[in-house]
């Protein structure tokens, strides 16, 4: 405890601080309430964009096994290997194994491991899910890694992941930190036997998953051209 | 020198510009509310002199239509109950 | 533990929260502190850099750096879809050695100056051309990679303001057998169609097209069709198996140059079994017919004019009577009966059909006959201009449609209309605010006699912008050879150091893509802009604003009134007055800022999906379909008979070569070869052989072949059941590895109307090296 003394006049201080703050920011309210809204011709504005929910309900045919998810040693993908695969943030990850048949351009080649996962003997590892089954030109985003070396040098950083983000209050259900653009299907990367350890969810039988989780990554900024727009108060028209 | 905390009130529209503006000075925290047009500032100088340039460059930020200081308080002013510091 | 201070500034935090709360009940804030940098990412719409298809993107900008890439959900394009170079094509800015200072080559040295001087030198050597040599002894060589912008300025300032015709691009490479073909059947350029088409369609037969890996977003929307309807047919025509050939329906190969015939053999059929719509040959249709043996244009200065001739339809069918499946069989290879079939499929009159097509009927000696070709299996059954009928020819690059061919960046073209008409010089004078007279009436130079012009000594000094042909011009080396003469001035505009500014007198950094303002329009006649994203390196300038500071400099500056702030608005509000009216008027500035793209034409704001039907164009007069392109009309079906390849395989050289590309690099890979993912999944280029073949001369995988043409010789590594398998007796090599280059072997033999070399025919040998 702060000696009694001190900690009185820090009490006052911020409440007369609060006071003050008050009496202005409605001073500033009441000013601009009066001032009369008009219809303005509106210019161009940036507005930003909800992301989509296309795929948000989609599951998988045949349902991901969620109880034999292997742990511990048996794990073959982690977080930094998965980040690894990938240019920036949401990049489509390069293929990390011998394509089967090179003459393939994806569909069922890729699909008959990747669209429900499941132990592939052939690898002795658990297949990851795509979230994004209905596409079947696979090769025409996902490229092999024929070598490693570079044709120039780059100074390219790509978008980092951004850490997995706590709940608003205690307890409560974190926001969704990345763009949802072809992963809307939550359950494809944060379920099942294949899914990265760290990124797992510990409910993944639960279906609404954005009924808890908010996406805070908006879809984009556009510049939105409405007819007329009413002045803002206290704004700059 | 002090610490101080400030109420920001973007143009409508331009909280994120607002945001990453005053994130970026150093010394500046900035926690946007998540459901209003507001953002909380929290400033912390090392000296008089970069407080007032501090002062000076809020005030030149583009989007910012209002700054309302709420509280300042300077740490080597006010003494704490150092048991209470170390148990945070 | 929290240090002193921090405890501090959480009090204040609480403090400003409590005081929030007063003004906003139930307002909450954020637990932690914005990180400086992070969430600034915003993601704002460009269209991809890379091919004709134009995908919208949203570009992640963090910081004033580009960090991601996705797709547009709301562009109608792609839908949220992009391929392996658009998602990662912003790492195309970021290379180690983009170029991002003048350079000028001072006793054989490349020396870096001042952008200023650079373009001092660029204006006087300019002007210095032209006293000595005349007007016609300077050119501009730009791509279907120019912004709209670009284009139209580059075109004022050596049309309008300098006053020659030596204005080309590199799509006459690559778009110009499409123009030659859509204004010979149609008298309008580009395609009547959009890609709801696939949508709509039943069947799909794609010409000579590998659609799966250089227009993937559309085949996944042609993928996607199908799977919604187990009846719709996707047929594979081509002289190479492919990742297409494999998803197909069926494929059918044929040999090289026979296309001509097959589509003239799926024609007879269609009337020798009354599959025609009479009705609509009747009222929409007229016959033509012109020269034959036209020739190649290998010797320099040809000319060829054709000879149009009105027609009939009993001309035409006994004209096609030699082309019957059987006897197209022997030439083709391709078996009657699948003719047969694509006969049925064409003239089932309760099929939707739409062929789709790019640089294999584009780069064709008789790549404008065969355009027509096709056009006639759609115009004898009526499949066009309506929703899931479309002969759609698709583009290479995100502007030859905006640029070149709509501004018209080619020595006969005019933004509207061509140079030798009275009327469209009248308007661009106009426009331009310049004398009527001086806009030149007679077209120069095509792109390869321009090249020729300048091995020759007629042209002297040739700016390029935005093109690499010291990778993309056929029989390479004749043309390196001349560039690098004496006497010759060479002027390069570009990001990255290619062969091309290797051979450069003055090489010029330009700002690349979302590192300044511009528009591109795309293959279905969308028009796209995308506001400057990210500040460009060093003293990179956009191509634009490099030619309007040369124009100041060389006293065309009233030309050239705009401002840096706005000249990419105000260029298209200038723009724009060349195409008013229902045929082709463009949306506003404002109205493309706001939209990932909008298709022209676009009266009163409305976009047009199918052109010269009255139910959606309302330049159509009438109830149904009005071909107003032409003066009766009509649509033109023009017979063309079978002729052979410039070069065909004989005894000495018994191979055909064909060159193309892959889905992860683009054109010359001076981009897509500086991305690390694309570079890593294609390192270098490589020869397809046939297993037989391979088997034959004794090669494997990876072993080195040696191949040799007429005109040069290369050794590649081998790549037998790739991801492509050429039939026995031929080569498939991709053009993108500057350090392995094909051009060195291929043949400069063009179209006579379109003047577009073909890049998909030469004779070759194959040795094991």
């Amino acid at each position: 405890m702060l000696p009694g003394e001190q900690q009185k006049y820090l009490r006052i201080g911020v409440i007369s601080a609060l006071m003050a703050v008050s009496v202005f920011v409605a001073g500033r309210l009441v000013n601009s309430a009066t001032s009369e809204a008009v219809l303005v011709p509106a210019k161009a504005q940036e507005r930003p964009v909800l992301p989509y929910e296309a795929g948000v309900f989609t599951r998988m045919e045949r349902p991901v096994d969620f109880t034999n998810a292997p742990l511990g040693k048996n794990v073959k993908r982690s977080l930094a290997s998965y980040y690894a695969r990938r240019a920036f943030d949401g990049a489509p990850p390069s293929i990390p194994h011998k394509i089967l048949d090179p003459t393939s351009w994806g569909g069922d080649a890729c699909n008959s491991c990747h669209r429900d996962g499941g132990y592939v003997e052939q690898f002795q590892a658990w297949a990851p899910v795509t979230p994004h089954p209905e596409f079947a030109n696979c090769r025409q985003c996902h490229v092999p890694v024929e070598k490693k070396t570079l044709f120039r040098e780059t100074t390219f950083t790509g978008l980092k992941p951004a850490a997995i983000p706590k709940g608003q209050l205690p307890n409560s259900p974190p926001p969704i930190p990345h763009a949802l653009d072809l992963r809307t299907n939550c359950v494809a990367c944060h379920g099942g036997a294949a899914a990265v350890p760290e990124l797992r969810s510990t409910h993944p039988e639960r279906v609404n998953c954005r009924q808890c989780h908010a996406a805070t990554n908006m879809s984009a900024t556009r510049p939105v051209i409405a007819v007329f727009e009413r002045s803002a108060p206290g704004g700059t028209n | 020198m002090p610490i101080k905390s400030y109420l920001a009130y973007p143009v409508p529209g331009h909280a994120e510009t607002v945001t990453q503006a005053l994130a970026a000075f150093d010394g500046c925290d900035v926690f946007p509310a998540l459901n209003q047009d507001v953002l909380i500032l929290v400033t912390d100088t090392q000296d008089e002199p970069s407080e007032s340039w501090l002062e000076e460059q809020l005030a030149l930020v583009p989007d910012l239509q209002c700054l309302a200081l709420v509280s300042g308080l300077n740490p080597d002013l006010v003494q704490i109950n150092p048991t209470l510091e170390h148990s945070c | 533990m929290l240090s002193r201070r921090e405890l501090f500034k959480g009090l204040a935090m609480a403090a400003a929260a409590a005081a929030a709360e007063q003004v906003f009940p139930g307002v909450l804030f954020a637990t932690t502190a914005v990180p400086p940098g992070a969430n600034g990412l915003s993601w704002k719409k460009a269209p991809c850099r890379f091919c004709g298809t134009g995908c919208g993107l949203l570009i992640g900008v963090d910081n004033g750096r580009a960090v991601a890439v996705k797709g547009d959900p709301a562009s109608t394009v792609n839908r949220g879809l992009c391929c392996v170079k658009g998602y990662h094509s912003v790492m195309a800015l970021y290379g180690k050695d983009r170029l991002t200072h003048a350079l000028v080559r001072r006793n054989g040295q490349m020396v870096k100056v001042p952008m200023q001087e650079a373009l001092d030198l660029v204006a006087s050597k300019l002007k210095e051309t032209i006293q000595q040599s005349g007007k016609d002894s300077v050119s501009i060589y730009g791509s279907g990679q120019w912004t709209i912008p670009d284009g139209y300025v580059a075109s004022k300032l050596f049309k309008g303001g300098i006053g020659t015709n030596n204005v080309e691009a590199n799509a006459r490479l690559c778009m110009s057998s499409a123009v030659t073909g859509f204004m010979t059947s149609f008298g309008l350029d580009e395609p009547m169609g959009c890609y709801d088409d696939i949508d709509h369609a039943d069947v799909f037969v794609l010409w000579g097209n590998n659609m799966a890996e250089m227009h993937p977003v559309l085949f996944s929307r042609m993928l996607e069709r199908r799977v919604t309807n187990s009846s719709i047919k996707i047929i594979d025509l081509a002289t190479r198996w492919t990742r297409t050939s494999m998803a197909a329906d069926r494929s059918i190969l044929f040999k090289p140059q026979t296309d001509l015939a097959i589509a003239n053999a799926i024609c007879h059929e269609l009337i020798r079994n009354g599959w025609t719509n009479s009705t609509f040959i009747q009222s929409h249709v007229s016959f033509h017919e012109g020269r034959t043996n036209i020739g190649y244009g290998t010797q320099d200065k040809f000319a060829f004019t054709d000879e149009p001739k009105p027609s009939t339809l009993e001309d035409f069918r006994k004209r096609l009577e030699e082309y019957t499946p059987e006897n197209v069989e022997q030439l083709s290879g391709v078996p009657a009966k699948d003719i047969r079939y694509l006969a049925s499929l064409y003239g089932d009159p309760a099929k939707k059909c739409v062929s789709f097509w790019c640089m294999g009927m584009n780069q064709h000696t008789r790549g404008t006959w065969i355009q027509n070709n096709v056009y006639n299996i759609h115009l004898l059954t009526g499949k066009i201009s309506t929703p899931g009928n479309s002969p759609f020819s698709l583009t290479g690059q995100p502007s030859a449609c905006g640029t070149v061919r709509e501004v018209g960046t080619l020595t006969n073209r005019l933004p509207h209309g061509e140079t030798t008409n009275e009327q469209d010089r009248q308007m661009a004078a106009e426009i331009w605010g310049v004398p009527v007279a001086n806009i030149p009436v007679k077209p120069t130079y095509h792109t390869v006699e321009m090249f020729r012009a300048l091995d020759r000594g007629d042209i002297k000094f040739m700016w390029i912008q935005v093109t690499n042909p010291m990778v993309t011009m056929p029989k390479l080396k004749r043309y390196r050879d001349g560039m690098k003469k004496d006497g010759r001035f060479v002027v390069v505009s570009d990001v990255y150091p290619t062969p091309t500014t290797d051979i450069a007198d003055v090489i010029l950094p330009s700002a690349f893509w979302i590192e300044r303002e511009g528009i591109f329009g795309n293959s279905e006649r969308r028009t796209q802009q995308w506001d400057q994203l990210v500040d460009p390196p060093g003293e990179a300038m956009s191509d634009t604003w490099q030619l309007i500071e040369v124009a100041r400099r060389m006293g065309h500056g009233k030309l050239f009134p705009w401002s840096k702030e706005t000249h990419v608005r105000d260029i298209f509000n200038e723009y724009r007055r060349f195409h008013h009216g229902p045929a082709h008027e463009m949306a506003t500035y404002d109205a493309l800022r706001a939209n990932p793209g909008v298709q022209w034409p676009c009266p009163n704001g409305k976009e047009t999906k199918w052109r010269y039907h009255a139910k959606w164009d309302p330049a159509a007069k009438g109830v149904s379909w009005d071909f107003y392109g032409k003066p009766d009309h009509k649509a033109w079906i023009w017979f063309r008979p079978y002729e052979p390849a410039a070069e065909s395989p004989d005894k000495d050289f018994p191979f055909w070569l064909n060159t193309g590309r892959v889905v992860e690099h683009w054109h010359t890979g001076s981009l897509t070869r500086r991305i690390p993912i694309l570079h890593q999944a294609v390192p270098n280029s490589y020869v397809e052989l046939n297993p037989i073949d391979a088997k034959r001369i004794g090669v494997r995988n990876g072993e080195g072949v040696r191949l040799t043409s007429r005109r040069g010789t290369l050794v590649l590594p081998a790549m037998i059941d790739g991801r492509g398998r050429p039939p026995e007796g031929m080569v498939f090599v991709p053009f993108f590895d500057e350090s392995l280059l094909i051009n060195e072997l291929t043949l400069d033999a063009f179209c006579p109307i379109s003047k577009q070399p073909d890049y998909k025919k030469c004779a070759v040998k194959v040795e094991r090296a």
